[in-house]
Order: structure tokens, then C-alpha cells, then sequence
């Protein structure tokens, strides 16, 4: 018997009992007595778990039937419908519905542990499980084979000849084949990582004694497991800073003409070769006066800057240890900023974003690599070596006239750019070359933590793939690389951490 | 000429499911209801030679529609089809008048098995 058939008429039939299900909580929310109610919803949970039982979805069934249970119990009258029971069967129902979705989107990877499902066996022969740790011998084997390929590139245009190289080419082609497929193979959807949010808020939401509607988008957004597996904390907490900091009190939101209950997205979405999570709230917004008047005192700041545009702002509160919180709450704690997402995202080759309005809300974005093991970089020359920039950061390379500075030996500069200050990075001198200065000289024109800044090279080599192997920072010194890599013709290059430069 | 079969379940999908098992056993449904009331109704109308029954369904309960069912037709042939977890009522189905009880998930085999044997 094949299910195939039957999946878009679970998704669609769920989706109605999933709704169903909503609505007869919300009258119990009105009327927690009433028996109509409770029937259906009882009838809906009920539904729902015999589909997903007949499907061999697992995990639906087991909620659906846990959820069952509780109203079964309140439809014999043995338990009764309080607000903090309702509240936990509102939170299991949505859990439900993304867990519908979610075993929809894969159903193969539901493991079946109890009940047997009717076609169980197909899903045992199409599907294996495998070691993450093997999956990232692949990708560093694929990657080796790339830097085996760029060297085979070279030696081939010594030799020109037209065999070998139609040979290479289809050779070449297949690699990309497999590199996507090895990348493929370790993508997971970010809604294994985003299910536990939804509780989460709600129960945050609850001890700040805040009324809020969470919305979870894009829970089929694959991400690398490896990235997924080390954004959870960050995004968590971003998601408690939104509601502790964010969102004000439902009076203080009707005193401002809002409505009541606050509003709170998580959301992916794949945007080119990254993938955007989003936390957006419709809160007060982050005060810039008052981050900007921290921002003086801690000396982030100059005292001449009067206003923080948003691109400022997040340079300010991804300042290590700076942190607005004027109370200690359970929640966020204090001095456990933004800095720390900023660095977890850093560390995976990602960005932030921020936008924030007063009284509107603020939205901030983390911007993620498909993949963290393969990077497109900008390969440049300083001195003899040669540096790996990721296009992460890239925004373009030009001729940059140097501040009169460089000569006597500075490091970090400031010029003018397009009629705004930034960043000038000498990297002969930071690396620890003789300076050497010309009127024109070439510059990698980057964006990193919101900030604009020319990186000043001795050369170009080109764009390339490469794979990162990375390495621990050497102890005490900050370390302005985010690892190493192998080019093309073997030689090692380093890859430079925009962001530590900035 | 096949048995005729009445499918009663609230979900569109177990109906569909069923009906699939059913009908490539070489079964024909004569007609499907989503409520007891329903079942009641249409097992008047049709005169079914088998009826499977949901127990969980509005305005009527699967049990209540086999009482119901078998006071019209004491020969009424009708199979319990409900979710695990309602095996405690299976007592209930029996005494209302229930020849058999299928447990969801089917496996069509045990759907089938319970099937001929009631019709035989």
C-alpha cells in the first residue's frame, strides 16, 4: 500500500483539525465549561492522531495522543479547565500543527518506534541513518578534492591539450555535482531547532506577565546541521531579549494606542546563498538615547556623535559587555548582550542586521552561509602571502587614495569614502610589513558588523572557493583569522576575519 | 456480486484509506457518513451487508450509531475502526452490537481479516 497518495489529503485534513482544534480552545478560553467545546477538540486531537497513526508519523501521533489524553480528562471531569491547563494545551496544539507540517515536509526521517506503520519497510530502504561526523569526512574529502582540482587546473593550462581538458571539464562538473550533493545531504529543516521556541515564549511571555502571539515562518528553511546546531542559543536569545526588553506590558501598550497583546516573528527565509533568520518584534523599540549615552560613557563612542543610525547602533550593542538592561531580570540577565550573538554568528561566517523603530519595533537578522565548511573568498596579496577575504563581507575592490597616516606606520585609519568616514586597514602593517605607500593603492571595500572599511592589499589573485579548516587563535593574541585554508596551486592562505578587523 | 460496504468516520482521510483497503479486496462502498446520525441514516437507506464504524465522531458517537444500527437490524454487521487509546471501549462497542474492532493504524491485513470474518 503506498501513503504517498494519502500525504496532501493528511496535510490538508490536518491543517482543518488543527484549526478546528484552535477554535474550540479559544471558546474554552471564553467558556471553559462548555462541553461543545471540549467535545470538539477532543474529536479534532482524536482525528488527527488516528491520520497520523495511519501515516506512521510517529512524533503527530504521540503528541496528538498526549494532547488527547488531557481532554479526555477534562471531558470526563476529572481534571478542571484552568487557565495555566489551557494555556499548556494552546501551546501543545500549535506544537501539533508545525509537527504536522514538519513530518509532511519529511516524513521519512519520523522515526517509528511504536506503533508499526502500514509501509514501514519502504521507509527503512530508502532511508539510512549516518553519523554527522562522517558526513563532515565528506565535505572535507570534497573540499580536498577541490584544492586537487585547482592544482590540476593549473598544470593543465601548461599542457593544453584538448582530451585532457574535456576530460577535466566533465570531471569538474561532476565534483560541483557532488559537492552540492554532500552539501545537500547535511541540510536540515531549521524547524527541528525552532520547535521548543514556541513553549518557550509562551513561558517567558508568562513570568514577565506579557501577552504576546508568537508566529514561526519557514520552519522548512534547510540550514547546515552545523550551523543549525550552534544558532539555537543565539536566536533564543534574541527571542527572550524581544520579550523581556521588546514588547511592553499589555497596559502600557493600550496606553500607547497598540493593541494588547504584542506580536513576535521568527521567520527563515533563503535569500541567494544565505539564509535569513529573523526576529521581529512590534514592541517599543531599542532607545537610542539611551544606548547612545552608554555608548559615550563606556567610550564605544565619541562625545561628538549625536545620533546612532542603525548600522551604529548594532556596533555599539555588539560591543563586548555593552548592555542596556537597567535591571537584572531572569530573563536576560544582565551584561549578556547582543555581543554574544553577534560573535556565535561571526563565528559561522554570518552577519546581523538591525532595524529598529521607536514604538514600532525593533527586528534584527542574522544573516547565515548555507554552509560553513565552503566559502567564496576574495584571494589577495599582502607581501608574499596570500589571504583569503570571505565575499561575505565583500562589497567591492577599488583604487582607495591612502590617508597621509599610513606613512608614518598606523594600522587602523580613517578616511573619507564616499562623503563618509571609514575604516582604513593597512594589513602590510598590521601584519607586520614596511609600509609601502602610494598615491593609489588597491582596497577591498567591506561591510562587516554594520560598518563600512577598506581592507589595503598589495595585489589581487582572484575569487574561490575554499575550504575552511579552523583553527584555535593563538593563546592571548586576538586573532584576526577565522581559519586557514589550502588554494588551488597548494599554497596555504589565510582567511581574515572581516569582522575582527572592523 | 461483492459485499457492499457503508464507511463511517469523521476524516476524509481514514475514510479514503478505508474505502482504498476495501475496495482493492474487491469490496464496493455504497456510501460513506461522517457523523453517527448519518451512519444511522444511511445504514437505513442502503442496507449495507457491512458497515465500519469510526467511534469518535459529532453530533452521534460511534457507539451510540451501532446501537442504534442494530435495535433497526439485529443481523446488522458492523466493524469497530478506532484509534488506539480507545481499546477500553471495545467492551462498550461489543455490547452495543459490534461484530469486531480494528485498531488504527490498519494494517490492511487485519482490516481485511476482521472483515471476512464477520461476512463469514
Amino acid at each position: 500500500m503506498d501513503l504517498s497518495k494519502y500525504v496532501d489529503l493528511f496535510l490538508s485534513e490536518g491543517r482543518e483539525h488543527v484549526a478546528e482544534l484552535t477554535g474550540a480552545l479559544s471558546e474554552m478560553e471564553r467558556a471553559p465549561s462548555s462541553v461543545d467545546a471540549i467535545a470538539a477538540a477532543f474529536r479534532a486531537v482524536h482525528s488527527i492522531k488516528g491520520m497520523a497513526a495511519a501515516m506512521g508519523y510517529t512524533v503527530v501521533t504521540e503528541r496528538a495522543d498526549a494532547l488527547e489524553s488531557a481532554l479526555d480528562a477534562v471531558r470526563r471531569g476529572d481534571e478542571e479547565v484552568t487557565q495555566s491547563l489551557l494555556g499548556h494545551m494552546i501551546e501543545e496544539s500549535d506544537a501539533l500543527a508545525r509537527e504536522i507540517e514538519l513530518a509532511v515536509a519529511q516524513p521519512a526521517s519520523t522515526p517509528s518506534a511504536s506503533e508499526p506503520a502500514i509501509e514501514q519497510q519502504r521507509t527503512r530502504a530508502t532511508h539510512v541513518r549516518v553519523r554527522a561526523s562522517r558526513l563532515d569526512s565528506l565535505m572535507n574529502l570534497v573540499g580536498e578534492i577541490e584544492i586537487a582540482r585547482g592544482r590540476m587546473e593549473r598544470e593543465l593550462r601548461r599542457v593544453s591539450d584538448d582530451g585532457l581538458s574535456a576530460a577535466f571539464d566533465s570531471a569538474s562538473r561532476l565534483l560541483n555535482e557532488l559537492r552540492e550533493q554532500v552539501i545537500g545531504a547535511r541540510m536540515v529543516p531549521v524547524g527541528q531547532v525552532f520547535e521548543r521556541f514556541p513553549r518557550l515564549v509562551r513561558e517567558t511571555a508568562r513570568s514577565l506577565d506579557k501577552e504576546v502571539d508568537f508566529t514561526l515562518d519557514g520552519a522548512e528553511i534547510e540550514l547546515d546541521r552545523s550551523i543549525l546546531d550552534r544558532i539555537g542559543d543565539p536566536v533564543m536569545h534574541l527571542l527572550r531579549n524581544a520579550l523581556d526588553h521588546g514588547i511592553e506590558s499589555a497596559p502600557e501598550r493600550q496606553r500607547d494606542g497598540k493593541p494588547a497583546r504584542g506580536r513576535l516573528t521568527l521567520s527563515a527565509q533563503r535569500e541567494a546563498g544565505y539564509v535569513l533568520i529573523r526576529v521581529a518584534d512590534d514592541g517599543r523599540g531599542i532607545d537610542r538615547d539611551r544606548v547612545l549615552a552608554r555608548a559615550r560613557e563606556a567610550g564605544i563612542v565619541t562625545w561628538a556623535t549625536t545620533t546612532l543610525d542603525d548600522v551604529e547602533l548594532l556596533r555599539v550593542l555588539a560591543h563586548p559587555g555593552f548592555s542596556t538592561a537597567s535591571a537584572v531580570t531572569t530573563v536576560s540577565g544582565r551584561g549578556v548582550g547582543l555581543d554574544v550573538v553577534d560573535a556565535a554568528v561571526r563565528m559561522l561566517g554570518g552577519a546581523i542586521e538591525i532595524k529598529t523603530v521607536g514604538g514600532r519595533g525593533t527586528a534584527i537578522t542574522l544573516r547565515l552561509p548555507l554552509s560553513v565548511a565552503i566559502v567564496r573568498a576574495l584571494v589577495a596579496r599582502v607581501g608574499e602571502e596570500l589571504f583569503a577575504i570571505p565575499f561575505t563581507h565583500v562589497l567591492e575592490t577599488r583604487a582607495i587614495e591612502p590617508p597621509p597616516e599610513a606613512l608614518r606606520g598606523g594600522a587602523w585609519l580613517e578616511t573619507d569614502m564616499a562623503g563618509v568616514t571609514a575604516r582604513v586597514v593597512m594589513l602590510r602593517t598590521l601584519f607586520g610589513l614596511p609600509p609601502r605607500i602610494s598615491e593609489q593603492m588597491l582596497g577591498v571595500s567591506v561591510l562587516a558588523r554594520g560598518r563600512r572599511a577598506a581592507l589595503m592589499v598589495d595585489g589581487f589573485v582572484g575569487q574561490q572557493d575554499v575550504v575552511v579548516k579552523r583553527f584555535d587563535p593563538p593563546r592571548g593574541g586576538a586573532s584576526m583569522f577565522a581559519g586557514a585554508t589550502v588554494l588551488g596551486d597548494g599554497s596555504p592562505a589565510l582567511i581574515v576575519d572581516v569582522n575582527s578587523l572592523i | 456480486m461483492s459485499h457492499t460496504v457503508l464507511v463511517c468516520d469523521d476524516a476524509v482521510f481514514m475514510r479514503t484509506m478505508l474505502s482504498d483497503i476495501l475496495q482493492q479486496a474487491g469490496f464496493t462502498i455504497v456510501g460513506e457518513a461522517d457523523t453517527g446520525t448519518k451512519a444511522v441514516a444511511k445504514y437505513k437507506e442502503l442496507r449495507p451487508d457491512l458497515v465500519t464504524m469510526d467511534i469518535v465522531m459529532p453530533d452521534m458517537g460511534g457507539i451510540d450509531a451501532v446501537r442504534e444500527i442494530t435495535a433497526f437490524d439485529p443481523r446488522a454487521r458492523v466493524v469497530m475502526c478506532s484509534a488506539m487509546g480507545q481499546q477500553a471501549l471495545v467492551v462498550d462497542a461489543i455490547q452495543a452490537g459490534a461484530k469486531d474492532f480494528v485498531v488504527k493504524p490498519f494494517q490492511p491485513s487485519r482490516v481485511l481479516e476482521a472483515v471476512q470474518r464477520v461476512l463469514g
